[in-house]
């Protein structure tokens, strides 16, 4: 019987070039994460995603050379010459969230300048998606933009959404309008936190019922996205759909580990014909 | 993609005004219709070339459009009535416009009101088959073929209507042709190959077209197609086949590279512009009378469910993974019957993409979606 050689470690990765940021993870053969990185995008895709990408292997402390298979996703993701692979980011957020909640079949993702929901089966497959890419509102910028017109920072925003006393309702669905709204609310003397409450709530309202309602909420549901990390944002979600939602310690990689996951189901199912190719029996 | 197969289409689609006017330089009149439910073969019938109106997808013509027609109307219409303001169309030695919707008559109401037009005929629709609706048809009809006539100064006979109708009864058939080899073999012809070869027909004669149409068809059969590896099967609904190939996104070209296979359509100026020949089993009128009432059902005339079973039985019959439809924005009517559309498709496990078509379809956003889409067919 001829069998094939002791083989090397498998490494992949998974490269997200998002319209805010970057992210990168690399996994190894048992889908153990062992390096990643989030960095802003910048101007130059290209760029940033090997940056990124170079950084997730410097904490993962493995060359470039060992890894045998690089997935690219997100906005810039045709931006990646040296990824052997590309696919949507819709796929790969359900693929990531699968492998973190394998309950879930509802993914709530608010991005930077895009949100979506999708609606995944028991094997982490994309059933259903809306997204919203087309529109501020209801998005991580939305925030950005009401940050800085009321000098606050983007991380205390949250948890000064959640002292809100009264309910202020920012009725614009623009955000350039929307910014009009919140400076009027400030300079006929509302509270900082209640027209803060406000906001969140527009967010969340935009994206519950422009995107999930669409696809409809089946229990568990996941959230992801950089603005995942907004507590206010949180809880407004669960409160529109009735159900807690889980997200992911780093709620920005779903996106890069679902990639790194579909390059290492690529790459396993290649050394399965390869190994059946090199085994005979006498 | 490669287009040579189809360059002399393209060619002659893009040169469509020049070539208008060479067909006048020789004598005859041409003349401009919009909507595929006008007896095109009485005006040939009449020695008159008819030419659709179509999108001409430059900004400019959106522009000059805009501001003389309310908010909410497709770009279709926008850019028709822009550049019938910038004067393209003003060879034309009359335009018949048919009531397919509000827009057209909108379309209509300011072109007879704006524009000088030696003939102006506003067609008046059906789609009831009822025997009262034939009634009234047959009189539009008539009526219809003597304002022709008396246009043209001379009497249609019935001759000339006999070979009017199978000038295009043989156009239809090739095309049908094609559109069956097509769906038979998607590699032999792609559907964005085929957009050329369909636009192309309706702005030139019919025989001239038919030549071209023969032509390609021999050479696609001869030719050894490369074999692909077969991707998810698609059906294509999209009422104006522009809005699949506006001026910053080729949807179809980017279905098409995906790897998507679109093997049947439901195109304005496809299937429901070809499909059926005209009969000849009667008088000639009555045998177009017999061809252009009712017919395919359409979203903006038929009941919804008509329209929307038809659509999903040639989805099932194609066996169709997908379905990619492209609503134009503002078309209300279209919207209206999506619901349907889509439940249906979904009871029929057919999964659906909507896209909104207008004169930009943002090229990065689309190709997600349909990227995304295409992957979820892949399972």
């Amino acid at each position: 019987m001829i069998k094939e050689r002791g083989r090397e470690p498998i490494f992949v990765a998974g490269i997200d070039i998002g319209s805010v940021a970057t992210k990168s993870v690399i996994l190894d053969e048992s889908q153990a994460i062992i390096g990643f990185n989030i960095m802003p995008v910048g101007a130059i895709f290209r760029e940033s995603g090997k940056d990124s990408f170079r950084q997730a292997l410097s904490a993962a402390g493995i060359r470039e050379e060992e890894v045998s298979y690089i997935v690219s996703t997100g906005y810039g993701r045709t931006s990646l010459r040296f990824a052997h692979h590309r696919v949507t980011e819709i796929t790969c957020h359900a693929k990531g969230v699968h492998k973190l909640f394998p309950s879930c079949r509802t993914v709530i993702d608010i991005g930077g300048q895009d949100s979506k929901a999708i609606s995944i089966n028991d094997l982490g497959n994309v059933k259903n998606f809306a997204m919203n890419d087309r529109c501020a509102a209801g998005t991580g910028r939305w925030l950005e933009v009401i940050a800085r017109v009321l000098n606050l920072s983007l991380d205390k925003m949250g948890e000064l959404a959640l002292r809100a006393k009264k309910e202020i309702r920012i009725s614009s669905v623009c955000t350039v309008f929307a910014e009009s709204e919140v400076i009027s609310y400030m300079t006929g003397g509302a509270q900082l936190e209640d027209v803060l409450g406000g906001v969140h709530r527009a967010i969340v309202e935009r994206v519950v019922n422009s995107l999930v309602l669409r696809v409809g909420i089946v229990e568990e549901v996941a959230l992801t996205g950089g603005v995942a990390k907004n507590i206010a944002i949180r809880r407004e979600i669960e409160k529109a759909i009735g159900t807690k939602v889980s997200v992911p310690d780093e709620p920005q990689l779903t996106g890069a580990l679902g990639a790194a996951l579909i390059g290492l189901e690529i790459i396993q199912n290649k050394n399965k014909v390869t190994q059946s190719r090199l085994t005979v029996t006498s | 993609m490669t287009m040579e197969r189809v360059a002399e289409f393209s060619e002659a689609y893009q040169k469509r005004h020049e070539l208008a006017q060479e067909w006048k330089d020789q004598g005859k009149r041409v003349f401009g219709v919009l909507y595929g439910k006008v007896p095109e073969e009485i005006l040939s019938a009449a020695d008159i070339v008819p030419v659709q109106l179509v999108e001409d997808r430059e900004h400019a013509s959106y522009v000059s459009g805009k501001p003389s027609l309310d908010r909410f109307y497709c770009d279709f219409v926008v850019n028709l009535w822009g550049q019938g303001l910038k004067g393209i169309y003003d060879y034309l030695d009359g335009i018949v416009m048919y009531d397919a919707c509000e827009a057209a008559k909108v379309l209509a109401g300011v072109w007879f009101l704006r524009k000088k037009v030696p003939f102006f005929y506003w067609y008046p629709c059906s789609e009831e088959t009822k025997e009262g609706a034939r009634i009234f048809h047959q009189k539009e009809m008539n009526q219809f073929k003597a304002r022709i006539e008396e246009f043209a100064g001379r009497r249609i006979s019935s001759d000339d209507l006999s070979k009017a109708i199978r000038t295009y009864n043989e156009n239809r058939s090739l095309m049908k042709r094609l559109y069956q080899a097509r769906r038979e073999d998607p590699s032999l012809i792609s559907e964005r190959e085929f957009f050329e070869v369909f636009q192309a027909g309706l702005v030139m004669p019919k025989e001239q077209h038919s030549r071209m149409v023969y032509k390609l068809l021999e050479r696609i059969v001869s030719e050894a197609s490369p074999k692909k590896k077969p991707g998810p099967r698609l059906f294509l609904s999209c009422v104006i086949s522009e809005e699949c190939i506006s001026s910053e996104t080729d949807l179809v070209s980017m279905v098409e590279e995906l790897g998507g296979e679109i093997v049947s359509d439901d195109l304005l100026f496809g299937p429901r512009y070809y499909w059926e020949p005209t009969p000849l089993t009667k008088e000639p009128m009555e045998d177009l009378l017999d061809r252009y009432i009712g017919g395919m059902p359409m979203p903006f005339k038929s009941k919804s469910e008509q329209w929307t079973e038809l659509l999903v039985e040639e989805a099932r019959r194609q066996k169709v993974q997908g379905a990619i439809v492209v609503i134009p924005k503002y078309c209300t009517l279209y919207l209206w019957d999506y619901p349907f559309l889509q439940s249906r498709f979904e009871k029929a496990g057919i999964k659906t993409l909507v896209i909104e078509g207008q004169e930009n379809i943002p090229q990065a956003r689309t190709l997600t979606r349909i990227e995304a889409f295409l992957e979820t067919l892949a399972h």
